[in-house]
């Protein structure tokens, strides 16, 4: 039985090793999948016999299909709507036009430097196209980051959405390419109706499903263990109905996911946990399974092309594409646009997507193999360790709070709308602080020192360290239960050092304060006016400068920005985005000096 | 600009007292037109006009209460010292450590300066630190002075 119990016990080593690597590393999403990546690689660089018998590209490109399926479904269960509807234009236009873009840019540095033919060039830059998925999220979600709403939604729903263009091109390089070989005629027709094709009936099928899967759960009595596996199953049948009919797979599933993860159903917690851990599994056994892949002895060659391609992406082919199109929408800023260009991650999709030319048995396929571990390697490392840091630099990061107030929701069968959330209480949640609670709001039950006390047992205070359970009977109370129960959201978090003042303050009285020299224009306008004015769609952290004062957005009620703070000292927090606003503010404010000595 | 341009030895403050933010405000105002010579009720109402549009109550027991005042010769700047007061801080903590800043008419961009000046140096949680160890008014403006860099 040892032909089993060694690779298992190897294995497990492994996995439990890179799994409490992530406990060393607060930045918990990079270094994992780094951890599993270098995992693979040992296996391959030891020539393992016995898991070398997973060496099979066709088997693992299998795998690694479906995994990618689930964690596309994941990235689009748990994308809000609300933010979809407000970022999908400019996000998917990076996605799509983007990933076209990135490739275009990059084609020929490849061509010229590797001396390789165009058409193998663009299939080897195609498959590094799109961004990574799961390790975006990762990264994003990861604790004590806190993102700027417009620039983590746009990059979330960028990445889950750019997969099926990459997978698309990918497979059109490989198409043409198989042609050449063959020296048939190379036919170009067919690319777009058939990419129109795929990501309508993508598209179609994906709601579709989305809408069957929300009926049958929510129909269907099932035991809540078996909801998850259910969707999975349908998830999975989603997937390779559509790709049977000619759609992308990879699109249906991140549709119906998206359109799942913002419906309710029937048992959403469990769902959405399982899901997670799915996505997890997914990525550890893809990275795992595709360091594998790498030939060891063939990495030296071309460690020095891997790298420098790697840079030219990160420093030119990613920030140009994406300053030419986020060029179209205002409402980012410079900052904003910068930190995308950042976060162009890539990961287990170029991987997957690497593995294919080897299956279908094309010539350079291991180098090009090679080339792609390499620089998704650079990608994950650089990038995935400097993002907080760019982050703060490009003035796209919100405070957020040590400890987020913990709350776990359980689903009540049967009554759909309804659950239970479970609020663990601090020294600082409002109603240890003596909040009042409205009756509706009044816990079900409280468990202090493991003993619980059903509503109306007679314990008037609540205090830190109880567990609180909250019956909640519409999505509508959430928020004032959260505030109640809960810590204030980063949302409500001012920034240290800035002079909260009410956005109703016209610029008159700005300048009446202040001494500022305001454009005759907007005199008669209020601070809230004028975002109104420049942001079509104006969040918590948009700033405007005027002279030498910078306004940031501190909270928004219905829609109207009802706080800003008054920042004195942009230069003082240290950030590029700063350096560079007032760089180019230098002239206008040269010549608004000029203009008040003139005056005097 | 340097703070300690524009804070003076002799105008460094530390009371111990129980006092509520409309007292705290009238306090300063008082302080200040001893000091400047300009009136009082003029000072205060400047000051609480200010805190009516948001707080200068900046949070971590810091606040900057500030006003542009007519007839102001000279910038005048005070440091005050005093007991946790209520202030309606952005972090709902009471106050302690406070630079008062009234600024003449004409005083121009030196305003901005001197109020990112003193709201860098209390944005330093070192200096808040060592501000609230300290009770004498001559090793307080010794750390004023110490941690006075100008940028």
């Amino acid at each position: 039985m040892d032909f089993i119990n060694l690779p298992v016990l190897l294995f497990s080593i492994l996995l439990t090793i890179s799994i409490l690597t992530s406990l060393v590393s607060s930045r918990v999403g990079i270094p994992l999948i780094l951890a599993f990546l270098c995992m693979g690689l040992a296996v391959s660089a030891g020539h393992i016999e016995m898991l070398q018998s997973l060496h099979r590209p066709g088997i693992i490109f299998f795998i690694g299909s479906i995994a990618l399926a689930m964690i596309l479904f994941d990235s689009g269960f748990h994308t809000s709507m609300k933010n979809y509807r407000q970022n999908a234009k400019p996000a998917l236009l990076l996605s799509t036009l983007g990933v076209v873009m990135t490739t275009v840019i990059l084609v020929p540095f490849v061509h010229f430097l590797m001396d390789l033919n165009w058409t193998f060039s663009f299939l080897l830059v195609a498959m590094i196209s799109s961004t990574d998925s799961a390790a975006v999220f990762s990264l994003l979600r990861s604790k004590g980051l806190g993102l700027r709403e417009r620039v983590k939604s746009t990059l979330e729903i960028e990445s889950g959405t750019n997969d099926p263009m990459a997978i698309f091109l990918t497979l059109s390089f490989i198409l043409i390419i198989q042609q050449q070989l063959t020296n048939q005629s190379i036919q170009y027709g067919f690319l777009f109706p058939t990419l129109l094709e795929q990501a309508f009936v993508g598209g179609v099928i994906g709601l579709g499903a989305a809408l069957l899967i929300r009926t049958l759960i929510n129909k269907i009595p099932l035991d809540t263990a078996l909801y998850p596996i259910f969707v999975l199953g349908l998830t999975l049948l989603c997937f390779s109905m559509t790709n049977l009919l000619k759609g992308s797979g990879f699109l249906a599933v991140y549709v119906a996911g998206l359109i799942l993860g913002n419906t309710r159903i029937q048992a959403y917690a469990q769902i959405s946990k399982f899901q997670q851990t799915m996505t997890w599994l997914c990525q550890i056994t893809m990275f795992t399974s595709l360091g594998l892949f790498v030939t060891t002895d063939g990495l030296p060659q071309i460690l020095d092309i891997g790298f420098i391609l790697s840079i030219l992406l990160m420093l030119l082919a990613r920030p140009l594409m994406v300053f030419a199109i986020l060029h179209f929408f205002k409402q980012f800023s410079l900052g904003d646009k910068l930190f995308i260009s950042f976060v162009g991650l890539r990961g287990a999709t170029s991987f997957l997507l690497a593995l294919l030319p080897i299956v279908m048995g094309l010539p350079y396929a291991h180098t090009f193999f090679d080339i792609i571990f390499i620089m998704v390697l650079i990608s994950l490392a650089v990038q995935g360790f400097l993002i907080p840091i760019v982050g703060r630099w490009c003035g796209v990061t919100i405070p957020v709070l040590e400890t987020a107030p913990i709350n776990t929701q359980i689903d009540l069968p049967g009554l759909g709308d309804s659950s239970l959330i479970m609020y663990q209480l601090d020294e600082q949640t409002p109603v240890v602080l003596g909040e009042k609670i409205p009756r509706w709001a009044k816990p079900t039950l409280v468990l202090r020192n493991g003993i619980s006390y059903p509503a109306g047992t007679g314990l008037r205070q609540l205090k830190s360290g109880d567990k609180v359970y909250v019956f909640l009977s519409s999505e509508l109370q959430r928020p004032i239960l959260n505030k109640l129960y809960g810590r204030p959201s980063s949302n409500e978090i001012m920034t240290q050092g800035d002079f909260p003042i009410s956005a109703d303050t016209s610029f008159d009285e700005l300048e009446h304060l202040y001494g500022i020299s305001v454009d005759r224009g907007i005199r008669n306008s209020t601070i809230s006016d004028l975002f109104h004015q420049e942001f079509a769609d104006v969040e918590i952290g948009d700033r405007l400068v005027l002279d030498s004062i910078e306004l940031v957005v501190h909270s928004i009620e219905d829609g109207h920005v009802s706080m800003v703070g008054l920042d004195f000292d942009p230069k003082g927090k240290n950030s590029i985005h700063h350096h560079i606003k007032l760089l180019s503010l230098k002239n206008l404010k040269k010549r608004l000096t000029s203009h008040q000595k003139t005056v005097k | 600009m340097k703070i300690t341009e524009i804070l003076n030895a002799d105008s460094v403050l530390v009371e111990k007292a129980a006092l509520s933010k409309k007292q705290l405000l009238e306090k300063l105002a008082h302080l200040a037109s001893e000091r400047t010579g300009l009136d009082r009720m003029l000072i205060l109402n400047a000051l609480v006009e200010r805190e009516r549009l948001g707080t200068t109550g900046i949070g971590h027991g810091v606040a900057l209460p500030h006003a542009r005042l007519e007839g102001l010769k000279n910038i005048f700047c005070a440091f005050f010292k005093t007991n946790e007061t209520p202030f309606e801080s952005v972090d709902n903590k009471p106050v302690d450590l406070l630079f008062l800043l009234l600024v003449p008419e004409n005083a121009g961009a030196d305003h901005l300066k001197a109020l990112a000046a003193l709201s860098r140096l209390l944005r330093n949680d070192k200096v808040t630190e060592k501000l609230r160890k300290n009770d004498l008014p001559k090793d307080i403006y010794k750390i004023i002075l110490d941690n006075d860099t100008d940028e």
